[in-house]
């Protein structure tokens, strides 16, 4: 007996239990600054042309038309998971230092090794050496130094970075640049909420905050993660039930298949 | 003998076996973007008395949701996007495209996307200051205010001729294709169009299946059951 039905179902479960595994970690970054969701994408398997046996040896005319064939899939897989770069809420954290971007942007970020990643994380920190950086620790790009003699610091809208002094006197530091692509999706997630740039997702285009399309920066701010818990809750209720669909075609094979060993009594 | 009766309900079994592969394969479905669910086929006599099968896709709309990403097209009425493959064009409303490596628009087996003019190439726009991908309702891509080019949407000639391959594509024979009537359809920036599979449907479709089968196995067996008996008619104890 063909057991198409059976392997058609089985990748149906499997596709559903990736796509509960993605939901959960949606779920589990829920409060993490600056997260961006995934999504599964699903596409159907091949086609294999099946022939309509007719039984009867006499129907043999019939078995070689043409029309005497159909097309049977065999189920489904998995094709991508997607960022989707929406905006999460911005929520005020009163940190001085804690800056989102509220519209398109990436701030830039050098790692250790001297390579430059994309981040909408913006708890910076100071580092010993008084620089801005990451909660990771890796330096804001480009550099923004504070010395020891700092009072406050004011960030405004397009980025530059002025102090307020202890002898009342104010500086500006530097301006932050923010980095934007083409399709921000063909970024490729490094963990720690860092992004970096691939071929797909088109080169870094520079740029100040408030212009050209790029967001506006806002102190004392943090972008929160841009997941729904209720469209993520829906996601796993159609997930689960999808995953319960297919389980029941493999009960109704399975019954099918039962009825079929008891023929012959 | 009834011989004959035997091999009828034979063939009820196996053409339902084939019916619950169908479903099988939509239910599978049910998360694809852009999947048309196939109808199990039907046989039918046709005017010379032969037997023929009938096999039908539900070419209906499914249900159009956000994505919010802005290569992620939907086609809201008639019409497919055309792929360029190896093999020739290809036919599909799955509109999940992305920027390959070298700056073409393709879907996500790697094909690429055709407009009105060749295939779809971004290139050196993917450098420019304002490079925000904007897709208007009749299909013009434009790359800030640089015009790219227009996707093309075609129709099928023969629905019923087109040949299913994986990813949501068909294959049409002959490149049997028009360009739509823009009067038809919108295209859909940053949504996608899901499955038209309705989980209801296909389980009462299965369910009548399974019953259909069993009917079929309870008849089976009176059969053979009779022929037993017949085989000992006049048989000396």
């Amino acid at each position: 007996m063909s057991t198409r039905a059976l392997r058609t179902a089985a990748s149906g479960l499997y596709a559903q239990q990736l796509n509960v595994e993605v939901i959960s970690n949606n779920i589990a970054n829920v409060n993490t600054t600056g997260f961006k969701k995934n999504k599964a994408e699903f596409q159907d398997l091949m086609y294999q042309e099946v022939q309509v046996n007719p039984t009867q040896a006499s129907d043999a005319a019939a078995q070689s038309t043409p029309s005497a064939k159909i097309q049977v899939g065999n189920g489904v897989q998995s094709s991508s998971t997607q960022k989707i770069f929406k905006q999460g809420d911005v929520v005020a954290s009163g940190n001085q230092l804690d800056m989102a971007i509220q519209g398109d942007g990436l701030f830039q970020v050098r790692k250790s090794d001297g390579t430059i990643v994309y981040t909408r994380d913006g708890s910076f920190k100071v580092n010993s050496e008084g620089k801005l950086v990451t909660s990771g620790g890796y330096l804001l790009e480009p550099e923004i130094s504070l010395t020891d003699n700092v009072q406050s610091i004011s960030i405004s809208r397009d980025g530059s970075v002025d102090v307020l002094e202890n002898d009342g006197r104010t500086s500006t530091l530097g301006t932050i640049e923010l980095a934007k692509f083409m399709n921000p999706s063909g970024l490729v997630a490094l963990g720690n909420n860092l992004y970096a740039e691939t071929e797909s997702s088109g080169v870094p285009i520079l740029g100040t905050a408030g212009s050209k399309g790029f967001g506006e920066i806002n102190q004392g701010f943090l972008e929160s993660s841009n997941v729904d818990i209720v469209e993520e809750m829906v996601a796993m209720i159609t997930a689960q039930r999808a995953y319960e669909i297919n389980s029941k075609t493999v009960k109704t094979v399975e019954e099918m298949m039962t009825m079929a060993n008891n023929l012959k009594t | 003998m009834m011989v004959n009766g035997i091999y009828h309900i034979a063939r009820s079994l196996n053409s339902k076996i084939k019916s619950i592969d169908v479903l099988a394969n939509n239910l599978a479905n049910i998360n694809s973007t852009g999947f048309k669910k196939q109808i199990p086929f039907q046989e039918y006599l046709n005017k010379n008395d032969e037997i023929n099968v009938k096999q039908t896709t539900d070419y209906g709309q499914g249900e159009v949701i956000l994505s919010a990403n802005p290569l992620d097209i939907a086609i809201s009425g008639d019409g497919y996007f055309l792929l360029k493959t190896d093999n020739g064009t290809e036919l599909t409303r799955n509109g999940k495209f992305h920027i390959s490596d070298n700056g073409f628009l393709v879907n996500g087996n790697g094909n690429k996307v055709l407009g009105n003019n060749g295939v779809i190439s971004f290139g050196d726009l993917m450098e420019t200051d304002n490079p925000s991908i904007t897709i208007s309702k009749t299909g013009e891509i434009k790359i800030g205010d640089t015009n790219v080019d227009s996707l093309a949407v075609v129709n099928l000639e023969n629905p019923q001729d087109a040949i299913r391959t994986s990813n949501s594509n068909f294959v049409v024979p002959n490149d049997n294709y028009t360009p739509a009537s823009p009067q038809n359809f919108e295209i859909v920036q940053g949504y996608l169009e899901e499955s038209n599979v309705n989980p209801i449907l296909e389980m009462q479709n299965m369910i009548e299946t399974n019953k259909d089968y069993e009917s079929a196995y309870k008849i089976m067996r009176y059969l053979d059951q009779t022929m037993e008996k017949s085989s000992q008619i006049g048989k000396v104890y």
